[in-house]
């Protein structure tokens, strides 16, 4: 049962199309002008396009998947406009679809082909941990993040790689290494993305383990029911968040 | 399925992260949902905070209030419903030898 099977398509493409809107980019509209404009366009298109296929019912990485023929796209984008902001750009988005439509091994290998100092990294490690916890494979993952963390220098960008190395700890079920590279995360970059996140993840480390107490919560229903959590002892409860969007 | 744990004492509580409470409350009838939809129209930052819920995310909560099973996505019963049937028969059984 499913009772919001659409809602992670839409995930899906608001990350595509916080990516196509990413803040830092906003300089390099300017300096780069059409190239990064047009790409953004097929970006926010191509996300559009998936929401659709998915919220009429489409499975991931079925055959008729759009993701894969947009991640091809990108891909060759990318390939012929090395170096510039945009090609990182469609780079992110490429295999960022071809992970959402679970082409997990190409997103590996595709990956694998990118120098250490491509400014796409600090998307692509995301994608690339959500795959190698897919394939079960989260070591390959911290082995590549440990790789690159010794090349890079872009204190964002490395931000990013040591929140994604600490997920796959996570997934790993290795919380302390975990916490060790979240900290990390906050401490490379401590205003970015990914060290709020960190931040996110170590307070859930901390008290939402399994086993620890759930948090006391006092709160009212859209039918002006309040539901306090002290009045739930003695019961099972399954709080579901979610949203219709 | 749903009916048959909460007959046999499971509380379901769902928290929207939506903005627009027209939206919700119309998919809650299209939908028939018939459990507690806490929202205070502003995204529930709050409890999204308090529980870390960014995105579709469930915790099953014991009698005692203790967290005993996380899961992100979106509400599949079958990942949850071997700790759901668990706690229910466990604690059931405690409560006759009470």
């Amino acid at each position: 049962m499913t009772i919001q099977s659409h809602c992670f398509a839409v995930v899906v493409s608001m990350a595509v199309i916080a990516l196509a809107r990413a803040p830092g980019q906003q300089s390099e509209v300017r300096a780069e002008g059409v190239d990064l404009k047009q790409i953004r366009e097929v970006i926010e298109q191509a996300a559009d396009e998936l929401n659709s296929f998915r919220v009429s019912g489409g499975k991931a990485g079925a055959a008729t998947d759009p993701a894969r023929k947009s991640a091809d796209y990108l891909w060759r984008y990318r390939e012929q406009h090395v170096g510039t902001p945009a090609a990182a750009l469609a780079t992110r988005a490429a295999i960022h679809f071809l992970q959402v439509a679970n082409e997990d091994g190409q997103v590996m290998s595709l990956a694998e082909r990118l120098p250490s100092d491509d400014p796409a990294w600090d998307g692509v490690i995301s994608d690339m941990r959500a795959s190698a916890r897919k394939m079960g494979d989260s070591e390959r993952l911290v082995r590549k993040a440990k790789f690159l963390l010794r090349e890079v220098k872009d204190s964002r960008v490395r931000a990013s790689i040591q929140l994604h190395m600490a997920r796959s700890y996570l997934d790993l079920n290795q919380p302390a290494e975990a916490e060790r590279a979240f900290r990390a995360a906050q401490r490379e970059a401590p205003n970015s993305n990914a060290a709020k996140e960190a931040e996110g993840f170590l307070y859930e480390l901390t008290n939402l383990a399994v086993g620890q107490s759930a948090p006391q919560f006092e709160s009212r229903t859209i039918d002006g029911a309040l539901i306090r959590s002290a009045d739930l002892k003695g019961k099972v409860v399954l709080l579901n968040f979610w949203a219709t969007w | 399925m749903l009916n048959e744990y909460s007959s046999a004492g499971l509380v379901l509580i769902s928290i929207s992260l939506d903005e627009d409470l027209g939206a919700l409350r119309h998919m809650v009838a299209v939908k028939g949902i018939t459990w507690p939809q806490i929202c205070d129209g502003k995204g529930s930052i709050e409890l999204v905070r308090l529980f870390n819920a960014q995105t579709p995310t469930q915790y099953v909560l014991d009698r005692d209030g203790r967290i005993r099973s996380k899961h992100v996505g979106s509400l599949g019963l079958d990942k949850i419903k071997g700790t759901i049937s668990g706690l229910l028969s466990e604690s059931n059984q405690d409560r006759v030898r009470e």
